[in-house]
């Protein structure tokens, strides 16, 4: 099951009145939610409203969502109307040209966005990834190619297996503890008061 | 972390990737609900496959998905609607009488509607002008082929003229003529006066003009109005139905 198809999985216990899946999703998508919607609002403040409105907006209308697209792409859209019609409704002017949903992964502008955040912010989002990356590189080797495979590469459990020559189960496992490894050192980040209202 | 936090965290870590079988999703979906703790981890987790991938990211505060759980928690459940489908079958019933009943509808209101409209006052045709052309067309055809004549019935111009004084044809002028070609020349616009009908104008008849009205009017009920009012009414002259029935006058 690809990426895709979970949050398609998820989109469909929403329609039958999950609020816990769709809770996920919000985790699960909130900062690049943040990333996109920092394209158009940089006030980091205002980019937060905007975000919550943007999901409110979504699970909303999520009964009409029917997957003919990714669900990132359906929330990336609400989450730029959402903050086209902010900056209407505050008398400013949007910008006249979007960036598109596939485009907006490799941006060459995505690090001007990062320029409007708070220094705290931005001091964190760079911890952030620099201990993500250094935990990757300190794993055992069988670890980091296992999550390497899955994260970079996003092959299956199975082809991952193959490619490793060892059991499914293995893979799961090890690609479990590589996640633990990487969350030891990402907790205490997130939980200190910076990421805090 | 003991042991079964330990196992419950290697389930989310494969649900994370879709690898997670349905009886174990349903079990731990069971512990998503009821373990906030459960959620930040997820949310963790995401935040380094996202740092991975290299994917932008504006870390949001950790309150949004909580404000947003809060919000949701006073909406109404997001179920699918199944108003599409109503819809369509609504549509579809729709179409499906109006195609079966529409045109009885038409004639029931006409039928109603009949002694009304035989009491409204009769209609004055007024005479027609012939254009030059569809003369011309006449007057050649006769010239080229005489015995065609009794054949060729020239078919009217349903716009009347603009002027109904000018170049009233007489009756007599009409039934005297053997070609169009000698229709008189009107003066205001040199056309040439063609017969309309060979029913004299005074003739008031109630019961062909209630007819006449009746049949329009019957017509546009059905929904014909675009094409039934081109086809031409056969009439008698009641007064001359003896010579008439093999020429026939013609009227809409």
């Amino acid at each position: 099951m690809g990426e895709n198809e979970l949050d398609l999985d998820l989109v469909k216990r929403v329609q039958h009145g999950d609020k816990t899946a769709f809770d996920l999703l919000v985790r699960k998508y909130q900062h690049r939610i943040g990333a996109v919607i920092g394209r158009f609002v940089p006030d980091y403040a205002e980019s937060q409203d905007i975000a919550q409105e943007s999901f409110i907006r979504a699970y909303r209308a999520i009964a009409n969502f029917r997957g003919d697209s990714q669900f990132y792409t359906w929330l990336y859209r609400i989450a730029v109307n959402t903050a086209k019609n902010h900056l209407v409704a505050m008398k400013r002017r949007p910008p006249t040209s979007d960036v598109d949903v596939d485009d907006a992964e490799h941006y060459s502008g995505a690090g001007r966005m990062h320029d409007h955040d708070t220094p705290e912010h931005e001091m964190l989002r760079q911890e952030i990834a620099r201990e993500v990356s250094d935990t990757v590189a300190e794993l055992p080797e069988e670890l980091r190619q296992a999550i390497t495979l899955r994260e970079m590469e996003g092959l299956s459990y199975e082809e991952i297996a193959e490619t490793m020559d060892c059991p499914i189960g293995t893979v799961r496992s090890r690609i479990f503890r590589a996640r633990e490894a990487i969350d030891a050192r990402l907790r205490p980040l997130m939980d200190s008061e910076r990421v805090r209202p | 972390m003991n042991s079964l936090d330990e196992k419950i965290c290697e389930q989310l870590s494969a649900l994370m990737d879709g690898e997670l079988p349905a009886d174990e999703a349903r079990f731990l979906e069971r512990r998503l609900a009821n373990e906030p703790a459960l959620r930040e981890r997820w949310e963790r987790m995401q935040l380094a496959s996202a740092c991975m991938k290299g994917q932008p990211l504006r870390l949001m505060r950790a309150s949004l998905a909580e404000n947003v759980a809060k919000d949701l928690a006073i909406e109404p459940t997001a179920k699918k609607s199944r108003r599409p489908l109503l819809g369509w079958a609504i549509a579809a019933s729709v179409a499906l009488l109006a195609v079966a009943f529409g045109p009885r509808w038409g004639s029931h209101e006409t039928s109603s509607t009949a002694p009304v409209l035989a009491d409204t006052p009769v209609i004055q045709f007024a005479p027609f002008v012939a254009t030059p052309s569809s003369a011309d067309l006449v007057a050649e055809a006769s010239a080229t082929a005489a015995p065609m004549e009794s054949l060729i019935k020239p078919a009217p111009r349903s716009v009347p003229a603009k002027n109904p004084d000018i170049g009233k044809p007489t009756i007599a002028a009409v039934a005297g003529t053997q070609s169009p070609s000698d229709f008189p020349l009107v003066e205001g616009n040199g056309a040439k006066a063609w017969p309309r009908s060979t029913l004299p104008s005074n003739t008031n008849d109630p019961a062909l003009e209630a007819y006449l009205v009746r049949h329009n009017q019957m017509m546009s009920d059905d929904g014909l109005s675009g094409f039934v009012p081109y086809v031409d009414v056969v009439s008698n002259d009641p007064g001359n139905a003896a010579g008439e029935n093999q020429s026939g006058g013609t009227d809409k």
